[in-house]
């Protein structure tokens, strides 16, 4: 096989598998339902993910902002009891608080070590959430140092989640999918009847659309199958100034092409 | 933040999407994807390009950026099927556009079952460069491989299509003579 041969073999290839041009219109139609649900598509391998960064920075904030709203509630316990640790007994016999016995027997002056800390602390209710509202809780700890008698140390406070975050609005796509299908419905049966030379019976299909669907997601589509129905019916003028309309009202459709090619597109057909 | 100089003005999604719509398709196509799966993989592909599409800055050209996320669109699918055992696929299982001669449409058919016998990575190269038109820096940078590996896997993915269609030919000729 030589060169030429080959290049000829590529250039089949090219349009046999291009899509059709309803394969074209419908993966349009599908891609501007999920576009207007709000998706960004899949992300791709190495692609920035912003959402991700913002998601661990917002987690590892949380985190900090929990360790130093523990530090902050714990710090001036520590340094007061330090400070107001009571001062040195003369009087080992006083044995006013809970000191081993063998201490007590030391000599006068010995300095005893504060009482241990009996506070307990209460963590600060962290929110984990993707929003950044989530920093206010953390901003304002709503801990409330308790006292307890037990000698139980300072608990750490630790970040956890409280409930799960709501669940996401239900996306309209159930009534959407079945406005779509039933949009499919008319213009299927409208190409039926131009492939079976029914340019009326299209054209009534086509009518029934727009009275169903005025702005539906395929009426490019509809606009576009009308004026093949007009040219098939040999109103070759109306045919023209419905193409000038719909490609004033949607320059960007994607049926653009075939709009300008007029009646020209319908006769190759 | 300022850029450094102007930059031409971002199409649309549209304009993009009627522009590029077929190319995407079949380098999807080609990425091993499923004849089923190829629009949902289209549709994932410009969801994709609008997502980035502010990112776009024209130094390569638009068919060599929507290539490469094709590729790591495709490529994510396939992560997510269940790989099948390669098979030949049958000829002529799809319909020919109705204003396009059969036997050209089975000469495009033929090409595509050649293509799909090669790997993965020499099928790419000699679809973006020989059939879609790139030029080799962009496939190459679209592979995230040298030039020169491009260039050799262009050359041994030639020989094998080239292999397989007179292969073919023998042997229909074979079937006609006898």
């Amino acid at each position: 096989m030589n060169a030429p041969e080959l290049r000829d073999a590529y250039a089949a290839y090219r349009e046999s598998e291009a899509p059709s041009e309803a394969e074209i219109a419908e993966v349009w139609a599908g891609l501007e339902r999920r576009v207007h649900a709000g998706e960004l598509g899949p992300w791709l391998p190495g692609e920035r993910r912003s959402r991700s960064r913002w998601l661990v920075a917002t987690v590892a904030a949380v985190a900090v902002a929990a360790g130093l709203a523990v530090l902050v509630a714990v710090t001036p316990e520590l340094v007061g009891r330090a400070f107001e640790a009571p001062p040195p007994s003369r009087d080992a016999d006083a044995a006013s608080f809970d000191a081993p016995a063998e201490r007590r027997t030391q000599s006068a002056t010995t300095i005893e070590p504060p009482r241990p800390i009996t506070r307990t602390i209460v963590p600060p209710r962290v929110v984990v959430d993707d929003a950044p509202a989530s920093y206010e809780s953390i901003a304002e700890p709503s801990a409330t140092p308790e006292l307890s008698d037990a000698p139980q140390p300072p608990a750490l406070a630790r970040p956890h989640r409280s409930e799960p975050p709501p669940p996401r609005e239900e996306e309209p796509v159930a009534t959407k999918d079945t406005s779509l299908d039933d949009e499919l419905r008319w213009l299927r049966a409208a190409r039926r009847s131009l492939s079976e030379q029914d340019p009326a019976g299209a054209l009534a299909s086509l009518d029934e659309h727009a009275r169903h669907f005025a702005d539906g997601v395929l009426a490019p589509e509809r606009r576009m199958l009308e004026v093949q129905a007009l040219c098939a019916s040999g109103r070759y003028e109306l045919a023209t100034q419905t193409a000038e309309a719909s490609i004033a009202q949607d320059p960007h459709s994607p049926w653009v092409a075939k709009l300008k090619r007029g009646c020209t597109s319908s006769a190759t057909k | 933040m300022e850029h450094a100089g102007p930059r031409a003005p971002i199409p649309d999604l549209s304009t993009v999407y009627r522009e590029h719509v077929a190319f995407a398709w079949r380098v999807v196509r080609r990425c091993g994807v499923d004849a089923d799966a190829v629009p949902d993989v289209v549709q994932d592909v410009f969801l994709v390009v609008r997502r980035r599409l502010p990112d776009y800055d024209g130094r390569a050209p638009m068919q060599a950026w929507i290539a490469g996320i094709c590729r790591g669109v495709a490529l994510n699918h396939r992560r997510g099927v269940q790989r099948r055992a390669r098979r030949l696929r049958v000829v002529g299982e799809a319909q020919p556009p109705s204003d396009m001669p059969l036997e050209r449409f089975e000469l495009g058919r033929t090409l595509a079952v050649a293509l799909d016998e090669l790997e993965v990575e020499q099928r790419l190269a000699i679809v973006l460069a020989d059939i879609e038109g790139l030029s080799p820096a962009d496939v190459a940078d679209i592979m995230g491989v040298s030039r020169n590996t491009v260039y050799s896997r262009l050359r041994l993915a030639r020989q094998k299509v080239r292999d397989f269609l007179q292969g073919l030919g023998r042997g229909r000729a074979t079937k006609e003579g006898a």
